[in-house]
């Protein structure tokens, strides 16, 4: 073939710029050490990357949720822990007594004792971690449960539902008796007398006629009309009122709870309700047996009035809200585990996630390095042999 | 007979000096784009009979030949203009896959995982301000991601239709340059330095339009593109010309309508349209090979309207006016061309449409330009660029509407006193679903319930209205809040078309509920404003006050708890959810993740594709560069073999004069 000789100018220029232009693609990868640089470098591979990292953030945000959860719930799951101790120590003191082997003043001495246990397990039912309760169900920004009074009934006919309202403030626990018999809000008044000293002096009071709230010192009952006041003739079969402590659960009756995987959440606060019981908020009744802060309620009523009958009546009642507790720690545990356990798996799927990214994007050094040497060696070649390609001329033999 | 070989000798002498003269211009040319190797033709001159010999009187040079090879330069041409096509849309697609540079960081999908990671975060601890900050700070973040990608896709379509028009003034340049070229070599058909400037224009011009080139008897030559469009003829010229969007009409001999088309919005398609009757047409987007269908293969019928009733084809509004609407006749055409495009100038002042067009298969549709860089230029705009916005202008709205539908029925910490929506229905007292609303087709029928509180946070009262985009409007609805709310919740509808919900003095409201998406589609309560990649933003309304981004939402009592997490968990859980994305009249069902990664593969694939085409056509066309240059370049090596060539001749014939000259003396001595 002729050759122009303008053709091995351009000739030498086309295959210098493509040894060069290989030299600096490799140089880039080195460089980045990545053989994605771009989506055309592996259109397929460069979709597949980015799928996967979106997929490694969303298990990043699942795994961030499952180890957050599990630090909530293994504080909860501690003061549980105590809060159990406490009830061991409840539980003997009920034992006590109940026995009816101490006087008035023991058994005060005892109620007392009673409300700072009950007062400590109020400050477990409030247990925060940072600004967030962690009994209050997924109302985080509100403590669990706030004091109140409530009303323990001993009476062969009224119960929780015929008492509309409690109000005031006690102190201790006030005793309030009929001394006669008659329906509330009926033609006739009732006598009742109320004590404040745990049923050492008497008060004596009157139900008026059409009335309906029965006012002892500071605190009052409000009964719901036709409820029947029967006369307690110290046989203990008329009707007995205790107005003590009480809490009230003000949090939510649904857990706040995070998404772990695609179809599965983990609750990471627990409804107080279901553990301590209490006086539901939106109806102003206890929740159903069993209640914890209500049979102490009622314990507490019991010991400050010197009634171990009464006192040995709540017994079976503290050992099945025990038993909730209990179950209720076992299901925090439970859900911790599984935190855990989906933690490690996730942090294995995104190792294996991460790795096959890698397989896509990254370059692979050894391979790299031999290619470069390559590269430069044929980029040499074509500089040497374009050289003596140019010095090849005719006039130098002439 | 002795002045016989003088003469002989002194033509040897001139023919040598000439012969020096070519091949010292030959030199001198050798780099010369264009320029073709000439050679003296010899030719033996007559002989003379003497002495009843037949003797021979030397050589003359009967002419200088360029040489070439007219049928490699046919091959030449044509390659050429596919290279020039490749390697104009390789500048370009190379710029459209720069803007979705994708690291863990930028990009699209980085910013996706970091907006609805965000999400996950506020769930966890929904009353937490940091979490309110980082939603925020990710929302504006993706926000401005899609808006600026699109912004810089934007960019390059402006780059493209400056450099169309610059490479159409340059061809025009061109063509000119050729016809006098053309007139020089009519008027002097041996003028080689006037047939290789030509030439080399011609080359030239190949690189922007495909062209073949007719020699004819009078030298000059005839430039065609496509094998079919004159460009130049002898000293006649066509112009190609850059002309913005617009439409052409085709009505049949008895048609009397006197009226006009209309259309507005943009799109990369050309659309030709095809009365059936009177008032309806078919639509075509590959200039009639194929209808539109719908989705049971049927054409669609569109029928005609006026600027009210609009048709959307493919985007683009189309109407008549002027002359009311049902007077067509069957088979009136019209071609739509909502872009700018590409026109050659008729002989008889009108405009051919030149643009480059291709089916849904990607081949080129007969009679348009289908090389060269001005086509080049052209397809990357309308088959890369543009569609890759769309593309991404599809992801946007998808990621507005899905952020909305869920947060539009959410609640915050804080209750609303008053709240405007974001989207303007055009008609209010239409139906909602022909309002001309933006989301007017997302809308369902179902109940809206919304709850007002008191001054001290306690429930009020809820309202609960009935909304059917079918059947009512935006007044409608309007009417129905303010009748159920009984002056607690006070709806108004603006001049400019939005809804605004105001409570009554001291109180406050929230959306309970949304089974219709009204909220979402009137832009109230919502995250994001905007329907595209380049209009989509944080709503003021929720980056001014954090309170009001919803986390949870409205319990069945009316209340909202603090720690309530509902809406949070549905927004971060779009990164696991397949929706429904719609985009160049495709539905897709795929993650918002997966359809953004769709797109920069789909990016990168055609880069990669246009890369080994830019490489092959290149390859082939310098083949046929080397190949026409091996004949009729110039090699400096010949030309010295020639120059010592003609300097031997030339003392050979000097020679010849002093034999010549000695035999005389010869004789003369004689005497």
């Amino acid at each position: 073939m002729r050759i122009a000789t303008s053709q091995i100018y351009t000739a030498s220029l086309k295959h210098m710029n493509k040894a060069l232009s290989d030299v600096m693609e490799l140089q880039m990868m080195t460089t980045t050490q990545k053989k994605l640089n771009a989506p055309s470098d592996d259109p397929s591979g460069a979709a597949l990357s980015m799928q996967l990292r979106a997929y490694d953030a969303t298990l990043a945000s699942y795994e961030e949720n499952c180890t957050l959860g599990g630090n909530y719930l293994a504080t909860a799951d501690s003061a549980l822990q105590q809060a159990s101790e406490t009830i061991m120590s409840i539980s003997e003191l009920a034992e006590q007594a109940s026995t009816g082997t101490y006087n008035q003043s023991q058994m005060e001495a005892m109620g007392i004792e009673m409300a700072g246990y009950m007062d400590s397990l109020y400050q477990v039912s409030n247990t925060k971690l940072g600004e967030m309760y962690l009994f209050g169900g997924n109302d985080i920004e509100n403590s669990a449960y706030e004091q109140t009074i409530g009303v323990t009934i001993d009476d062969p006919v009224i119960g929780q539902a015929d008492v509309l309202a409690v109000e005031g403030e006690v102190d201790s626990t006030v005793y309030i008796k009929a001394t006669g018999t008659g329906v509330v809000g009926g033609g006739a008044d009732i006598p009742y007398s109320y004590s404040v000293d745990g049923g050492k002096t008497w008060t004596d009071a009157v139900l008026a006629a059409g009335d309906t709230e029965l006012t002892a010192g500071t605190c009052s009952v409000t009964l719901a009309p036709g409820t029947t006041l029967t006369e307690e003739t110290g046989t203990g079969d008329g009707t007995n009122l205790y107005v003590r402590p009480a809490y009230v659960y003000a949090g939510s009756s649904e857990p706040l709870s995070v998404a772990i995987g695609e179809n599965s959440e983990l609750e990471i606060t627990t409804v107080g309700s279901s553990v301590f019981g209490g006086i539901d908020g939106a109806t102003g009744e206890p929740y159903p047996d069993p209640n914890l802060f209500e049979t102490m309620g009622d314990l507490v009523a019991y010991m400050d009035t010197g009634n171990a009958d009464g006192v040995a009546s709540c017994i079976e009642d503290l050992n099945e809200a025990y038993e909730q507790l209990l179950q209720e720690t076992a299901n925090i545990g439970a859900r911790q585990i599984t935190a855990q356990n989906t933690a490690t798996a996730i942090s294995i799927t995104k190792d294996r996630n991460i790795s096959q990214i890698s397989a896509i994007e990254d370059a692979d050094a050894t391979q790299l390095s031999v290619e470069m040497a390559q590269a430069e060696y044929v980029y040499e070649a074509v500089l040497s042999t374009t050289t003596n390609v140019f010095q090849l001329n005719l006039l130098n033999y002439l | 007979m002795i002045n016989a070989i003088y003469n002989t000798g002194v033509t040897g002498m001139m023919n040598a000096q000439n012969s020096t003269s070519v091949t010292t211009n030959n030199i001198t040319n050798a780099d010369v784009p264009g320029y073709k190797k000439q050679t003296p033709i010899y030719e033996t001159s007559t002989s003379v009979k003497t002495n009843g010999l037949h003797i021979g009187t030397g050589a003359d040079i009967a002419g200088i030949e360029a040489s070439t090879n007219y049928f490699v330069e046919q091959q030449y041409l044509s390659t050429s203009a596919d290279a020039a096509k490749y390697n104009q849309q390789v500048t370009y697609q190379m710029q459209l896959e720069s803007t979705l540079g994708q690291s863990d960081t930028t990009g699209l999908n980085a910013s996706l995982s970091s907006f609805l990671g965000s999400w996950s975060t506020l769930a966890s601890d929904p009353t937490q301000p940091g979490a309110w900050e980082e939603v925020l700070a990710s929302g504006q973040g993706i926000a401005f991601t899609y808006s600026d990608t699109y912004a810089q896709m934007e960019q390059i379509t402006q780059s493209i239709e400056q450099e169309i028009a610059a490479q159409v003034t340059e061809a025009n340049a061109l063509i000119d340059e050729i016809a006098v070229l053309n007139a020089q070599v009519a008027a002097n058909p041996t003028d080689l330095q006037a047939i290789d400037a030509r030439d080399q224009a011609i080359r030239e011009l190949s690189t922007y339009v495909n062209v073949s080139v007719e020699y004819q008897a009078d030298g000059t030559a005839t430039v065609l593109t496509e094998g079919q469009f004159t460009l130049v003829e002898g000293q006649e010229t066509n112009h190609l010309s850059h002309q913005p969007a617009q439409s052409r009409e085709s009505l049949m001999p008895y048609s009397t309508y006197t009226g006009e088309v209309a259309f507005s919005g943009t799109s990369s398609e050309e659309i030709m349209i095809e009365f059936i009757d009177d008032t309806h047409y078919y639509a075509s987007l590959d200039g009639g090979a194929t209808w539109i269908t719908d989705e049971s293969g049927n054409p669609v019928v569109y029928e005609a309207g006026d600027e009210d009733n609009a048709e959307n084809i493919a985007g683009v509004d189309v109407w008549f006016a002027d002359d009311g609407t049902t007077s067509h006749a069957k088979g009136d055409r019209y071609i739509i061309t909502p872009k700018s495009g590409l026109y050659l100038e008729q002989n008889d002042g009108s405009y051919y449409n030149l643009t480059p067009s291709t089916d849904a298969e990607g081949a080129y549709q007969n009679g348009t330009a289908t090389s060269g860089s001005i086509a080049g230029l052209f397809l990357s705009r309308d088959d890369y660029v543009v569609p890759a916005m769309d593309t991404l202008d599809a992801l946007a709205e998808s990621l507005i509407w899905e952020t909305n539908v869920a947060h539009a029925k959410g609640a915050g910490l804080e209750h609303h006193t008053n709240l405007s929506g974001t989207y303007a229905a055009e008609f209010v007292s239409e139906p909602l679903a022909e309002s001309g609303l933006y989301f007017q087709d997302n809308l369902t029928a179902g109940d809206v319930t919304y709850v007002t509180y008191n001054a001290d946070g306690s429930v009020s009262s809820t309202i609960t209205v009935t909304v059917d985009p079918a059947v009512d409007s935006l007044e409608d609805v309007a009417a129905d809040i303010n009748a159920a709310s009984g002056g607690e919740l006070v709806a108004t509808v603006t001049p400019e078309g939005t809804l605004e919900l105001a409570a009554a003095a001291g109180q406050s409201f929230e959306v309970a509920g949304d089974e219709a998406n009204l909220m979402a589609g009137l832009g109230l309560n919502t995250f994001f404003t905007g329907t595209s990649a380049e209009t989509i933003a944080v709503n003021g309304y929720v980056s001014s006050n954090p309170q009001h981004i919803n986390a949870g939402v409205v319990n069945a009592d009316g209340t909202v708890v603090s720690g309530s997490n509902e809406t949070a968990k549905t927004i971060s859980g779009l990164a696991d959810e397949d929706v429904e994305i719609e985009c160049n009249g495709i539905t897709y069902s795929e993650s918002l993740s997966s359809f953004s990664s769709m797109l920069v593969s789909d990016v990168g694939a055609d880069m990669l594709s246009v890369e080994q085409k830019q490489v092959y056509a290149q390859g082939t066309n310098d083949y046929y560069y080397e190949y026409q240059l091996s004949s009729s370049g110039v090699n400096v090596d010949e030309e010295q073999i020639n120059l010592i060539k003609y300097q031997q001749q030339y003392e050979a014939c000097s020679k010849i004069i002093m034999t010549a000259r000695d035999m005389l003396d010869e004789v003369l001595d004689m005497l």
